[in-house]
């Protein structure tokens, strides 16, 4: 408990304690945000897909994106697993396969970040 | 701070405590240390988040799923197959009642979707025994920034803002801040009226209980403002919850020097101390509730003199509803054009209201002044429930007055409510359906007013006792009608003359419900029925000889045995010994029996 | 003082800032009907919790009626007192209050006195329509005070004379709507509870709520029986006041007054202020005795001396503050002192035994009923005063008589207990005790003459007043106070050690006997009171004789029969002690 003293003290209190807020506050706005959902079908899974939940939101953090990770049900694909899909706010959501960790940081930098069009799944 | 995922917020609120929320919570915590995602997901209880009525209310960070109704021995599962698997459990989800298909989330709920969250913007989103989330969301930023302005600026903001007191009165809230601030004394304080009253209001409690810090950093901007040094906070005893919230809040304010001397370095100093009601509404009245803090007898007095020129203990006090204090915090922050660009003309912003009667969704929503009635109930509330017809709705508590279908098309703010006959009050909305007697309803509203009356002055402790024996004679079915005149005399005299706004008000029901509903009443005075089916005096089960089969099923239900006849021959009910229980009509295969 | 500018009925007037609708009407005659407001301006009484709304008029821009003892006059303010919207509140109003009102006006006590019954007549209420559930009846008995709780109309004004003017603190609203009574703590019977019987609550209350308890029955059978020798006294306040009921208000009515009880059957007409004048020769020779005393470097001589004729302030102190009571002079009030003498020393000289003789006291207080009562005023169970009625009982005896009173003749007092001096018609006003009792010291201590007889720095409305006379070369330091709010406060000046008084004067009613429980109802007419003050000193101005020392029946009665001042005799007969009467709360047992 430390005593807050000054106004600037309050600000950087606020600093720090905001990033443990930014999950809960992105998720109060999910249209304004990039999305991404891991899915989580037993293909996936084997394939290690539950890291890959850190691994985006730690991705995110570092590189100072603000975006929302979700574990979801099952988005088919399962040849392709770990299969991920990643909306962009107004735009229609993409399905990318076999995501590794070193993918994933592929997809926050070109995808998320520069607005790449990125080579996904393609679906009929 | 660990570094979680996600998190699954429990409402803990008091509704959803009843309910085991507490319970709900741990069981979630165990679940979680069994899956090994402790340390990915955090639990945290958090304030109301207002859709009471299905609680208790389990959301899912951050994919926004909406659990409702839920029990502690759902939390495995919710673990399991979501946490886990990223599987929302279906059965949990809140069914839309106009689809009747599940809702995937909150942010696709048309509850929520009208609504526009400022007093209750941190209730259900953070966890209000935690002054750090507090102060992530800017909180005690306002406080900051106040500090560094002079109090006439940031009374101007507020001013400029067109915040009016929220706890019924309406009056600008800026200007009584101002008036307290120009009246000269060496000594002032200023309160926070937190005795929610109104029969089936808790808009007070859930931020109480949900954002406790946002009243306490509200009460020191207007101390800082006002010039008072000292701060109370007058809290009925019935909210155990939101004091022990309160109280920890004010703790760790103290704690972190948010209150206490020279705060933040500067030169201001205020603090905050608590004191309990006993069990009377009327202590919400400013002058009461003074008394009463001040070991008095909580009686209203005269008023002028007004509070803000000599009140508590004979100093300028400055006295705001728990909501009002709510809305202080963002004004600063956001800017009072901001907030003037929300709600009406001359109501701005927006307001929590209670929404509880025969809607689907029964709870708590804050909606821009200017929403009308219509989308209200039928958009957030979901509509009337099993398919009943819309009557009326109750605005206003027992000050207020009812507005019916032709009104629905009104949007909300203070002076149209008043213009159509009714109040906006603290916030209370009751929605009634065609089987609800509006002459009940209205005895009702006064059975309460005549329990809370002072007895101080006589127009209140005799005339509304005597306007609710009328009505007790007329829902018994004694009425004449002569009564109808009585009422609307006494009623008027009432108004025009009692003491204080409980007095004044108590009529308002009866006085709408006979403008409203003229017909119901007559058909109670001159006719002696009811025509809702609800006073038991008025209404009798009668068995159609026609359809009778003389089966005697009804006869043998009947608890006092008031059915007779002879088998395979219509059966006939003894007037008499008829209790009204319904059994009779509930059971009855052939539908022989109805209500007269 | 700035003035305000406004309109009532109409009308143009102007006020002081601070006036309230009410007083503004009536400064030029328009009576706006009252029930709970009163306002005894200097006498230091005023109840205005706005509570009754039987004042509630129209203002121009005001939405609802406003109640006019608690609206300020404003500039510009326009008023109507009788707009039509305006009756039918009040009669609306009045009605409520009849409905939870027994109806039983032509056998209460206060018919034709009471303030609601005046209401009803005016306000022209026809009918009772509101029937419904009424306050259940609450009857308790005390010697001095009676209460008849359903009769209350919620006025609340004794209870803020009994808190706020006498500070005594035995009445309060209790419960809350429509079941909230006035009433003491856990509703114990007055008897147990703090009260001290001033009456003021008597005096204010505008229903039968509060009354006295009535003794007139014992009255006139003491008068009816043969075998009875029934004399009479008269208290200095009953004199200036019994004439209210008889168009002489606030006249001094003396002759009449002794002829109207010659009439009613006395056999003996005496004067209080007999005794009123021995109560003097007592207590100020006790008072000589601790100055001595003190001046002589004594530090065991207690003062100040406090005087003892008013028992409302005798039980103030026995029961608020018991540790004072040692201060408190041992002379009997003239009351008692007359009882004394009559029994024990006209009774024999009668030739009858004392159980024969009837004292009758007519006083203007109901604390005397309770003081008649004490244990310690009674001998073998024989009390010494045997029944006290008040003005108010006598002006009723005296319609039961037949008697058109303005048209008596004048008589006087019968002997030996019949006459007085000037300085004992003063006892009735505040004030005058100390004055009369400055007189007689001041001779007898400086064995010199009285270079004045009035002593007009004693006199005055002021709640606490102080002056100092000088004896010859000893200042005399004196406080007085009148209401028992007062009385505390000067009572708390002393404990602080923050004055230094020789000698204390208290009485319990604002203003004196003149204001007291038992006089003719004020109805809130301070003038009145001023009235009755000043035809009492008028008397005082009247008479040959001024200093109590120089009544030669006075002097007779020493010199046959009591010998001298707080000699044997006089202290067996004519001093008394005090008791410790603090009302004990029993502590609520612990819950385990």
């Amino acid at each position: 408990m430390e005593r807050i003293n000054t106004p600037e003290d309050l600000a950087r209190l606020r600093e720090r304690l905001c990033s443990e807020m930014e999950i809960r506050e992105n998720s109060n706005q999910p249209d304004r945000y990039p999305q991404i959902r891991i899915s989580m079908d037993d293909r996936s899974l084997a394939a290690g897909a539950d890291r890959l939940e850190s691994c985006f939101i730690d991705t995110l953090k570092e590189r100072g994106i603000r975006g929302i990770v979700t574990k979801t049900g099952d988005l088919g694909h399962h040849e392709q697993a770990p299969v991920v899909e990643i909306s962009l706010p107004g735009e229609p959501p993409a399905l990318y396969g076999k995501i590794t960790p070193q993918r994933a940081q592929e997809l926050v930098e070109r995808v998320i970040r520069r607005r790449e069009s990125v080579e996904g799944i393609v679906t009929e | 701070m660990a570094r979680f995922n996600n998190y699954i917020l429990v409402c803990g609120g008091t509704g959803c405590r009843a309910s085991h929320s507490e319970q709900i919570i741990e069981a979630l915590r165990k679940a979680l240390e069994e899956a090994g995602a402790a340390d990915q997901t955090q639990v945290i209880r958090t304030g109301c988040f207002g859709f009471c009525e299905q609680g208790p209310i389990v959301k899912m960070i951050p994919d926004n799923t909406f659990y409702v109704s839920v029990k502690p021995e759902d939390a495995p599962e919710i673990v399991r197959e979501h946490v886990v698997r990223g599987r929302k459990v279906e059965r949990l989800l809140y069914t839309a009642p106009d689809t009747g298909e599940h809702v995937p989330d909150s942010k696709h709920m048309k509850f929520y979707k009208p609504q526009m969250r400022i007093a209750l913007r941190n209730c259900g989103f953070i966890d209000p025994e935690n002054i750090g989330e507090y102060i992530a969301r800017d909180g005690y930023a306002a406080l900051s920034k106040t500090l560094q302005m002079k109090p006439e600026e940031v009374i101007q903001q507020i001013i400029d803002s067109g915040l009016r007191g929220r706890g019924g009165g309406g009056f600008p809230t800026g200007l009584k801040w101002q008036i307290t601030r120009n009246t000269p004394s060496e000594r002032k304080y200023v309160v926070c009226n937190a005795d929610e009253g109104d029969p089936g209001a808790f808009m007070d409690r859930s931020i109480l209980e949900g954002d406790p810090h946002s009243i306490v950093e509200a009460m020191a901007i207007n101390g800082y403002c006002t010039g008072a040094s000292h701060g109370l906070v007058y809290i009925r005893a019935e909210y155990p919850l939101a004091i022990e919230r309160l109280r920890k809040a004010i703790e760790q304010a103290r704690q972190y020097g948010l209150l206490g001397d020279h705060i933040l370095g500067s030169d201001f100093s205020f603090d905050i101390e608590l004191r309990y009601g006993a069990g009377a509404f009327v202590c919400g009245e400013e002058t009461a509730l003074i008394h009463s803090m001040e070991g008095r007898r909580g009686e209203p007095t005269v008023k002028p003199p007004y509070p803000s020129e000599s009140g508590y203990k004979g100093y300028p006090t400055n006295v705001n509803n728990v909501e009002t204090y709510a809305n202080i915090p963002p004004i600063l922050l956001n800017g009072a054009a901001w907030f003037a660009s929300i709600g009406t003309e001359r109501s701005k912003g927006t307001k929590v209201f209670a929404l509880a009667g025969k809607v689907n969704n029964v709870g708590l929503i804050e909606v821009p002044m200017g929403t009308t009635l219509r989308e209200v109930i039928f958009e957030i509330g979901g509509g009337i429930k099993n398919g009943k017809k819309f009557k009326a709705v109750q605005t206003g508590g027992p000050s207020g007055g009812c507005l019916t279908e032709k009104h629905l098309d009104t949007p909300i703010d203070y002076d149209n409510l008043l213009q159509c006959g009714s109040m906006m009050g603290s916030g209370g909305m009751i929605v009634m359906d065609e089987d609800d007697c509006m002459v009940s309803v209205a005895k009702f509203y006064l059975e309460f007013t005549v329990d809370e009356s002072c007895g101080k002055c006589t127009p209140c402790r005799i005339g509304n006792k005597r306007l609710l024996e009328i009505l007790e004679r007329i829902t018994r079915g004694q009425g004449r009608e002569e009564d109808l005149d009585e009422l609307r005399n006494l009623s008027s005299v009432i108004r025009d003359s009692s003491l204080c706004a409980l007095g004044q008000t108590a009529p308002n029901p009866v006085l709408s419900t006979m403008e409203n509903f003229w017909d119901e009443y007559v058909a109670h005075v001159r006719d002696h029925t009811c025509p809702a089916h609800r006073c038991r005096d008025l209404m009798s089960y009668v068995i159609d000889p026609r359809i009778c089969k003389g089966c005697s099923l009804c006869a043998r239900m009947c608890p006092p045995g008031a059915i007779s006849g002879i088998p395979k021959q219509p059966y006939a009910i003894d007037q008499s010994r008829c209790i009204k229980c319904g059994t009779c009509l509930e059971k009855c295969r052939f539908g022989a029996i109805s209500i007269q | 003082m700035e003035k305000i500018r406004l309109t009532i009925d109409n009308r143009p007037l102007e006020v002081d800032k601070g006036t309230n609708l009410v007083e503004a009407a009536a400064t030029i005659g328009i009576r706006i009907p009252t029930l709970c407001y009163l306002n005894l301006h200097e006498f230091g009484c005023k109840n205005d919790p706005g509570v009754c709304r039987i004042c509630v008029v129209e203002v121009e821009g005001r939405k609802n009626l406003a109640p006019a003892c608690k609206t300020l006059c404003t500039e510009g303010m326009v008023v109507r007192t009788h707009t039509p919207r305006v009756i039918n509140a009040r009669q609306t109003i009045l009605e409520l209050i009849l409905s939870d009102h027994p109806n039983e006006c032509l056998t209460c006590s206060k018919n034709g006195y009471c303030s609601l019954q005046t209401m009803a007549k005016d306000l022209g209420v026809r009918e009772a329509k509101y029937k419904g559930e009424t306050t259940k009846p609450l009857q308790d008995l005390s010697p001095s005070v009676v209460r008849n709780m359903e009769k209350c109309i919620l006025c609340r004004r004794c209870e803020t004379v009994c808190n706020q003017m006498q500070t005594v603190g035995a009445l309060s609203v209790v419960g809350r709507g429509f079941t909230s009574v006035l009433c003491t703590a856990f509703n114990d019977p007055i008897l147990s509870s703090n009260c001290v019987n001033c009456g003021q609550c008597v005096a204010v209350c505008p229903t039968n709520a509060l009354s006295e308890n009535s003794n007139i029955k014992e009255v006139l059978r003491a008068l009816a029986d043969p075998t009875k020798t029934v004399v009479v006294q008269t208290a200095p306040a009953v004199r200036v006041a019994l004439g209210q009921d008889f168009g002489l208000e606030g006249e001094s009515v003396t002759g009449k007054m002794a002829t109207a009880l010659r009439q009613l059957g006395f056999d003996y007409v005496f004067d209080t202020d007999f005794a009123a004048d021995l109560t003097i020769m007592e207590e100020g020779t006790e008072l000589l005795g601790r100055l001595e005393k003190h001046l002589a470097g004594n530090r065991q001589a207690r003062l100040p001396i406090m005087t003892s004729c008013c028992p409302g302030w005798v039980s103030f102190v026995e029961k608020h503050f018991p540790e004072l009571r040692e201060y408190l002079s041992t002379a009997k009030s003239p009351q008692q002192m007359f009882g004394a003498i009559a029994k024990n020393y006209l009774a024999p000289k009668l030739g009858i035994d004392r159980r024969h003789l009837i004292v009758v006291s007519v006083m203007p207080c109901v604390a005397k009923k309770s003081e008649a009562a004490r244990p310690e005023f009674s001998s073998e169970g024989d009390p010494d005063v045997n029944i006290s009625i008040t003005t108010r009982e006598l002006a009723h005896m005296i319609r039961y008589a037949n008697m058109d009173f303005d048209k008596l003749p004048e008589s006087d007092f019968d002997s030996p207990l019949g006459e007085s001096t000037g300085a004992s018609a003063i006892f009735g006003v505040t004030g005058g005790v100390i004055e009369a009792a400055v007189r007689t010291a001041y001779e007898v201590h400086t064995g010199k003459p009285l270079p004045r007889i009035d002593f007009t720095e004693l006199r005055g409305l002021e709640g606490v007043r102080s002056a100092t006379i000088d004896f010859d070369g000893t200042p005399i330091r004196i406080g007085i106070a009148h209401g028992l709010g007062n009385a505390r406060k000067l009572v708390e000046k002393i404990l602080a050690g923050e004055a230094d008084y020789h000698a204390v004067e208290v009485m319990a009613c604002p203003g004196g006997c003149i204001n007291g429980g038992g006089q003719p109802y004020h109805r809130g007419n301070a003038a009145l009171l001023k009235q009755r003050t000043a035809s009492l000193y008028a008397e005082d101005r009247s008479k040959p004789i001024r200093k109590s020392h120089e009544n030669p029946a006075i002097r007779q009665l020493y010199a046959e029969f009591l010998g001298k001042p707080c000699g044997e005799l006089s202290h067996r007969l004519l001093h008394t002690h005090y008791i410790d009467r603090k009302p004990v709360v029993e502590p609520i047992p612990n819950k385990k």
